[in-house]
This record gives structure tokens, sequence and C-alpha cells, in this order.
């Protein structure tokens, strides 16, 4: 009886014909044109991975040709192809040739090479971080890892240094990394409440981190030595100058270990995006999907922050602009800021290299050079979309 | 009220199809207790309204037959299973909810939400189109598959919200019956001009039956009423009144329910409306 009601409904309300919903849709039976606008957006997007990866290729070619000493790329893979026995091989040629050879294979390359995937880490991480806390102004610095890191690379320089003073460098990397971990692990000790890891209590939390290793830096740089003190302050802003194919393979693994983690996790980010009861409801195991990522992101930008210092800005600004060019879709976001972030940072440290020759800028003060006005411009392009409350 | 779920399954649908079920279940939002021990149970194929006063615990209530949070006392079951035993997983393909003011701080694309609803679906990405505009052209929503959903008006986004929960549990083959799977609405038609309401509900009830079981919580009786099976009034932190439309609304208990007086109107189809 009441399964009628719908019929009943109808013959009380008018015509039969006027209730069928399809006769309403026919006005709207613009399918083929709404796949050619999604088909359109999909090739515009591919268009924009090729341009990115087209101009990633060129900046590297640039990165490896100029700095202090400038290289002839063709001229060295023609020595390197054919060895020593070049056809105008003369003493100075193969001196200068071995000298270039150096240059370019042990100095130049691994430097671009991490470079690329130390901005393709933090890109990514940034990107995930986002997603994460769905607000697209936070960055991995949010849950305290640049904070925790940086104070304990403080302490290892002045309170604690190394016992064998050849191993500095490993030394305060592995005291950053850990401290690093430290932080985050903290924050999100304070954040993990009976729902989970609530997003609130984990800004309010990694701003107190923040502000606590802060603290702890400023009385380091209090009592430390004029020596240590310079030292600090030039860690806190960042340098690509250690790179090594030893750094370069432990980044690409753990570059590669982060960017299939995120990739596999894509839909989970994209679901965590909609709200996290959004996701529930969806059927994500919301706990442990934010704990995977939190933690994936804390590895990598802990391991690029202990190798290389603070990069600020590329974990915020990477990922803001790929969304206004590539959509919010993690499918395409995640790969997109990696190629984004390798180029900007390449870029960056080329202009680190080569601005002041032969003075090298730390790679921190361009990122923020360049990043904070440029994200300014992009805050006031689209301030009608934030003022809308984000 | 015990009555009429007795009533019900004398008329040939006995209790074993119960689909959801309640039992002594106490409702509270921090230290407010919203509902005291409410017993209900809903079938397949039964289309039942939830209507109250604000700040009742409807949404509330909602939430806890969603499964992702748990009531404070009793116990909920779902075909059977305790709802707490099901795996996230397993849930979202037995049940969808559409969330009150259902919205993103990113700007999705409306095709790019549509097909996040089938993300633990293995099928194929035809599969999934196909799907994907078959309901949004029962939804009218077919030309807006390429927009952003932050420009889309209320009432639009509100539509894709309602597809992208349907499309949540459909099964592939959309002539396959919906039986056992259940829908939970929190005013889905709120938004919505008078066309698109008159669609949502014929899609309901065309839904219903198939199978499906809904259950939407609504201020707007008179719009529900006519099409929906079952309709309970909260208030007073208990079911006040649980029956057809017909039997529920009385200005007795709407008075009683919303603390003024409303007048009713009959028509010669038996139907009620509620009028000022």
């Amino acid at each position: 009886m009441q399964l009628s009601s719908a019929a009943k409904h109808s013959n009380n309300l008018g015509d039969n014909s006027s209730d069928n919903p399809r006769d309403y849709s026919s006005d709207y039976r613009l399918t083929p044109v709404v796949l050619q606008l999604i088909n359109a957006r999909a090739q515009r997007k591919r268009i924009g991975m090729g341009i990115l990866v087209v101009l990633l290729l060129i900046c590297a070619y640039v990165g490896l040709t100029r700095g202090s000493l400038p290289i002839d790329i063709e001229q060295q893979l023609k020595y390197f192809i054919s060895g020593v026995n070049t056809v105008e091989s003369t003493v100075e040629n193969t001196a200068a040739n071995t000298t270039h050879w150096y240059v370019l294979s042990e100095i130049r390359l691994p430097r671009v090479i991490m470079t690329m995937l130390i901005g393709a880490l933090l890109a990514v991480s940034g990107c995930a971080m986002q997603g994460l806390v769905r607000n697209p102004l936070a960055d991995p610095g949010l849950i305290g890892i640049a904070g925790g890191a940086a104070a304990a690379a403080a302490l290892s320089m002045t309170i604690v240094p190394p016992l064998i003073p050849a191993l500095e460098s490993i030394w305060v990397a592995m005291w950053a990394f850990g401290g690093a971990l430290l932080s985050v692990w903290t924050v999100l000790r304070f954040s993990n409440g009976p729902q989970g890891v609530s997003v609130a209590a984990l800004i309010l939390a990694g701003v107190a981190i923040n502000a606590l290793t802060g603290t702890v830096i400023g009385a380091i740089s209090y009592v430390a030595s004029d020596d240590a003190l310079r030292q600090i302050s030039y860690w806190t802003m960042g340098s690509l100058a250690g790179a090594s194919w030893t750094l370069c393979g432990l980044i690409a693994l753990a570059g590669l270990v982060a960017f299939t983690g995120l990739m596999k996790s894509r839909n989970a980010l994209n679901l965590l995006a909609l709200g996290e009861k959004e996701a529930a409801y969806m059927g994500l195991n919301v706990t442990r999907y934010k704990h995977w990522v939190l933690w994936l992101v804390a590895f990598s930008v802990a391991l690029a922050t202990a190798l290389c210092g603070i990069i600020g800005f590329v974990g915020l600004v990477v990922p803001h602009m790929c969304r206004a060019i590539f959509g919010v879709n993690h499918k395409v976001l995640i790969p997109a800021s990696a190629l984004m972030g390798a180029l900007l940072l390449m870029v960056a440290d080329t202009l680190a290299r080569t601005l002041f020759v032969p003075m090298e800028i730390p790679i921190g003060i361009v990122t923020s050079a360049v990043g904070a006005p440029f994200f300014l411009y992009l805050l006031w392009q689209q301030r009608r979309i934030f003022g809308g409350g984000v | 009220m015990k009555m009429e779920i007795l009533k019900q399954s004398e008329n040939g649908k006995p209790l074993s199809t119960a689909l959801l079920t309640l039992k002594d279940v106490v409702i509270a939002r921090g230290d407010t207790r919203l509902l005291e021990q409410i017993s209900l149970s809903f079938n397949t194929g039964e289309f039942t309204a939830i209507a109250g006063e604000n700040g009742c615990g409807k949404s509330t209530l909602l939430t806890m037959l969603s499964g992702v949070e748990m009531p404070s006392a009793g116990t909920l079951t779902l075909g059977g299973k305790k709802i707490s035993l099901l795996s996230a997983n397993q849930l979202a393909k037995q049940r969808a909810v559409m969330a009150q003011s259902a919205s993103t701080p990113f700007g999705f694309i409306a095709d790019e939400l549509l097909h996040l609803a089938r993300y633990q679906y293995v099928e194929s990405l035809e599969q999934k189109s196909r799907l994907i505009h078959g309901i949004a052209e029962q939804f009218d929503i077919t030309h807006l598959l390429a927009r952003n959903i932050q420009t889309l008006s209320g009432g639009e986004r509100q539509r894709i919200f309602l597809a992208k929960s349907i499309l949540q549990i459909i099964p592939g083959d959309q002539n396959e019956s919906l039986e056992g799977k259940l829908l939970l609405l929190d005013e889905p038609t709120s938004a919505l001009d008078l066309r698109h309401q008159k669609l949502v509900m014929q899609q309901l009830v065309a839904l219903r039956a198939k199978g499906l079981c809904i259950i939407c919580v609504s201020h707007d009786l008179n719009l529900i009423s006519p099409y929906c099976d079952r309709l309970i009034l909260l208030g007073e932190k208990q079911c006040l009144a649980d029956g057809t439309p017909v039997q529920v609304l009385t200005t007795d208990m709407l008075s009683r329910c919303y603390h003024t007086q409303l007048n009713l109107i009959k028509n010669e189809q038996k139907q009620v409306f509620v009028t000022h």
C-alpha cells in the first residue's frame, strides 16, 4: 500500500508525462559537450606536465654548465666517450678536461640531481600536508619539523660537539634528523585525542613547539661563540653545497618511498580533503591514513632538512601554484608538485650559485626572497577566494 | 509507538527483514543527553522521514546510524551485525551519508568528486563513467559535471552531493536490487527549487522501490510526507510518534512536538498538509 504512494502522488499532482524526470533532463542532454570540457581539461594538464618536464631539463642543463667554473657539456661528453684521446689532445687540454670532468661528475651533477630530488620531496610533502589539514596555507614546518631540526642542530654544534671533528656534518645531520622527529612526535602526542588526530590541535601544538624550539635556539645563540653562531645561522639558511652521490642515493630512496607512498594514498588524500567526517562516511580509515601520511611527510622533510638545512617556502608555494594550474585532484597534483618543486629549487640553487660568483648565497635566502613575494602575489590574485574563509 | 512496529510486522513485514535496528540507544552530545533509550528498526525498501525541533538530535542520530560515531549506550546493528564490528570499507559499500551543508575547502571538479565516490570499487573507468553519467542524468546535474564545486549554487551542490552518496552504494549493474543498502540523508532538499525538490523525491521513491532503505531528516513535512512510508517525530528526548504520515500528523502531535499551534489540511487523496 505504501509502496504505491509515489504513483498516488503523481496521479494527484497532474499529468504523468511531465512527472517523468528524464523529460526534464532532455533539455540538458549536453553530455558530449561536458565530456569535451572534461577531456580538454585532462589534455591541458598533460600539456602542462610536458612543459614542466622540458623546463626542468633546460634548467638542469643551465645548472650543469653555469657556476664559478663554466663547463662545456658537449666537449665533456666527447672527452668522456673517447677517453683521453680527444682530437686536439694536448697536455693542458687533458688537464683542463680532467678538472672539468671532475667538477661536472663529482660536484655539479650530484648537486643538480640532489637539488631536484630535495625540491620534489619538499613540494610533495607540502602537498600532502595541505591536503591533510585541508588548508592551502599549511606547510610541513607547521608540525615543528624545521624548528626541531634547527634546535637540535644548534645543540650539536655548540653544547654536544662530535667526538671526531671530521665527522661534524654527519653528526649535525643526525642530530637535526632526530630533533625533527622528536618535535613531530611531541606535536602528534598533544594532538592525538580519543577521536584521533585533531587538525586544530595539531596546528596549535605545532605553533607551541616552534616557539619552544625558537627559544632553545635563542638561548644557544646567546651563549655560543662567534664561530658557532655563524655556523648556526648559516645552517638555518640552508645549503645544497654538501651534495654527493651518497647523499643523492639516500635522498632518492627516501623520495621514492615518499612519492610511491603518497601516490598510493592519493585517493585517501582526496577524501581527507573533503573533510574527515566525509572521508569516514566514504569508507576511509581516517586515523590510520592520517598517521601514515603525517609520518611519511615527517620522515621525508626531516631527512631533507637534516641534510640541507632549512629551505622554506618550497613546500608552501609549490602545491599552491600546482593547485591553481592542475586542479586539486592529488592524482595529478602530487606528480605535478614533484616536477614544479624540482624546477623551482633548481632555479633557486642556480641563482644562489651564480648571482655573486664566486660567493654562494644560502639557498634558504633565495627561496624566501623569491617565494615570499610570489606568495603575496598569489594571495593578492586570489584574495576573493581567501576572503571566503578558507 | 511500540504498537506501530508490531503492527507492521503483522502486515507481512516480519521483523527479521529489519536492516537497521537500534536497541535502547542513548545519544548525547557533550554533556547534554539528546535522546534517551530509543529502540527503532528500519526495513529494507522503506522510506522513513525524521522530523523534530531544531537541536532535538536529528543530525546526531543520523551520525550514529551511519556508524562512524558510537552511541553513548545501547546497541546498533546493520544487516544483523553489530555496526561497530564492520570495517570502514564494508560499511561504505553498504550505507552512504549525505551530510548537512556538504561542501569542500578545495575546488574539486564535480566529475572528480563523483569518481571519488566509487574509489573502492574495482571496475573499469568506462564502467565508472557510465554509472556516473546515468546518475547525473537522473539528478539533472549532467551539465554541471565539468564545473568546479565551489562555483556552484547551494542547490546545485546539494544535488551533486546527493548523487555522490547514491553512487557510493549502488552496485555496478544499475538494474540490480538495492536490498540491504542504506541511504542516510540530512536535509537533502533544503536548497532545492520546486522542480528539483520534486525530481529528487521521485528519484528517491524509485530507489526505494528497488529495495533501498532511506532515512531522511527533513523539516519540509509537506514535501516529504506524500512520498515517505513512515514518519518519525523526535521530541522530549524520545520518539514522540512513529507511523505513516497520516497517522503521525495530527494537530495534537504537532503542537506537542513543535510547541506551537499548527493546522492541517486533508486533500481528497487523504494526504495531510501542515499550514499555519
